[in-house]
């Protein structure tokens, strides 16, 4: 890494224009005391200097601690072989650390001059060390606020372990109930039946729609009972438990009349089922009892979703609207059971069908009814 | 978070164990109730500083009292000096006394770990105590940052 040219170039080459705008702090010196020949611009900014007060100057009357710097040069000079020196942390601080590389100019075969260059800078100690104390004192703060977060999770865990449990327990406890309240309902429906039995056929009308309707909800708190949630109600399973219900107790064996069912799987709430249920039980009992006056027909139950909505349909293929007792067509009349259990569906009701084509009901209500805060 | 595992609990009593020795000999003044966190302080003091070491020891002693009760009564005063320790060691039972300071200097030094890594820690255990051979420091593996996939 040599320079060789002779002396008469060497004071040219010693303060070359192109060593003014180097990035990195350059200087040259010259002769055995090392007086500087050139200091650019970056090394006067490190230093602090003009390069009045600089040239012509030993070079290392110049730095803070001149002790390592003066034996490179010396070293270079005398050697002509060039050097680098890294500052470690010493325990007498400089204002600053420098990193720095040398070598020689060499004229006519031996040194005339030393090129320098800083290659490393570093803030003072106390910045550094004010650094250390920041970077450990927020290191510190983290520790603890982790330690924080770990202590808080924990807590969090044991108690959604707690409400988990609670929540547990208030399914058993609910299926418990609702198991207990459908033993409690078929005891009524028995009690019924043994009515009915002992009544004239011509007076047991009421009897029986009363039994098919405690029949109903009983089914409802049974399927509550074997579900694994109690917040909703699944409609398609509850539906075809009514459909069996009503066929086993409305229908005799040989009947030629069927009752069919066609549902999404779609749920309610169980403040809504019980409405729903009786609605079904209702409109299938009408259907049984006025639509198929030669005994045989069809009776569809169809469950499904349509946007945000539920329809439920009650069709049959039976006589059609015109041949029934007009006094037996749902929501006619304000009193009917049908426009009651709808309304309290939240839901509207669409009657279609004429002589000889079947009827069909359909009652469409909101999938989820937003509960008002208490 | 306990930082004081068996690894840290082993270098920590060994230097205990060996600041302890020397101070016993008969050159050496009375012995001190902290010798190894004593001796420690001022190099730590020169890397992060007298409100570094503070906040270091203070997080220490709030980690070791989890598991030593009786290190409640101790605390870290202005200067980051640990007090209370002579009052304590004279009413507990030495090897109690032992436990707590060395679970004390394990959580220091799991902290350390933890801040500036195994190979710094070591190291600047290797220069506050030169004679304490590799092996007896050692505090495990660096964890490398992964690299962005």
């Amino acid at each position: 890494m040599a320079a060789n040219l002779t002396s008469d170039s060497m004071p040219a080459r010693l303060s070359s224009p192109w060593l003014e705008h180097a990035p990195s702090p350059m200087a040259t010196v010259e002769g055995a005391t090392h007086r500087v020949r050139d200091i650019n611009a970056a090394f006067r900014r490190l230093i602090n200097t003009t390069r009045d007060d600089a040239e012509g100057k030993p070079f290392c009357e110049l730095l803070p601690e001149n002790g390592e710097c003066l034996a490179l040069l010396d070293h270079v000079y005398h050697t002509g072989k060039p050097a680098s020196f890294t500052e470690q942390e010493r325990p007498a601080r400089a204002p600053a650390f420098w990193s720095y590389t040398m070598w020689p100019v060499m004229a006519d075969g031996r040194a005339v001059g030393v090129v320098i260059q800083v290659t490393e800078t570093a803030p003072p100690p106390e910045r550094t060390l004010a650094m250390n104390e920041a970077l450990l004192l927020g290191s510190l703060r983290q520790h603890e606020l982790t330690a924080a977060a770990d202590s808080a999770n924990i807590q969090l865990q044991v108690e959604i372990g707690q409400r988990r449990q609670s929540e547990r327990d208030a399914l058993m406890l609910t299926k418990e109930i609702s198991h207990r309240i459908k033993n409690n309902l078929q005891i009524v429906v028995t009690l019924i039946a043994n009515e009915i039995r002992r009544t004239p056929a011509q007076f047991a009308q009421g009897y029986v729609a009363t039994e098919s309707r405690i029949a109903a909800i009983a089914e409802l708190y049974d399927l509550i009972s074997q579900s694994s949630r109690v917040e909703s109600v699944s409609l398609d399973a509850y539906l075809r438990e009514i459909a069996k219900t009503m066929a086993a107790s409305l229908l005799e064996p040989s009947s030629g009349i069927s009752i069919e069912v066609k549902a999404q799987a779609v749920d309610i709430d169980p403040d809504r089922a019980v409405s729903f249920g009786l609605l079904v039980n209702e409109l299938a009992t009408n259907a049984i009892k006025h639509a198929f006056p030669r005994g045989t027909g069809r009776i569809m139950l169809i469950v499904e979703r349509v946007g945000d909505q539920i329809e439920l349909t009650v069709a049959d293929d039976g006589v059609g609207m015109a041949a029934k007792d007009p006094s037996k067509a749902p929501g006619k009349h304000g009193s009917d059971y049908v426009a009651i259990f709808v309304r309290q569906l939240g839901g509207t009701i669409a009657v279609s069908g004429s002589d000889g084509t079947g009827t069909s009901v359909r009652i469409r209500f909101p999938l989820l009814v937003v509960s008002s805060p208490a | 978070m306990n930082r004081a595992t068996p690894q840290m609990r082993s270098i920590a009593k060994h230097l205990m164990v060996t600041e302890t020795r020397r101070n016993r000999s008969a050159t050496a003044p009375p012995a001190a109730a902290l010798p190894v966190t004593d001796k420690l302080r001022p190099y730590l003091a020169t890397l992060v500083g007298k409100g570094g070491v503070r906040a270091l020891l203070a997080r220490a002693l709030v980690l070791a009292t989890v598991e030593v009760a009786w290190l409640r009564a101790a605390k870290v005063n202005a200067d980051g000096d640990l007090e209370g320790f002579d009052t304590l060691g004279a009413n507990l039972d030495p090897a109690e006394f032992m436990e707590g300071r060395v679970v004390l200097l394990a959580q220091l030094l799991g902290l350390l770990v933890a801040f500036v890594g195994p190979s710094l820690t070591s190291r600047l255990v290797g220069e506050v105590w030169p004679d304490v051979p590799l092996k007896a420091r050692d505090f495990g593996k660096e964890h490398r940052r992964e690299k962005a996939k």
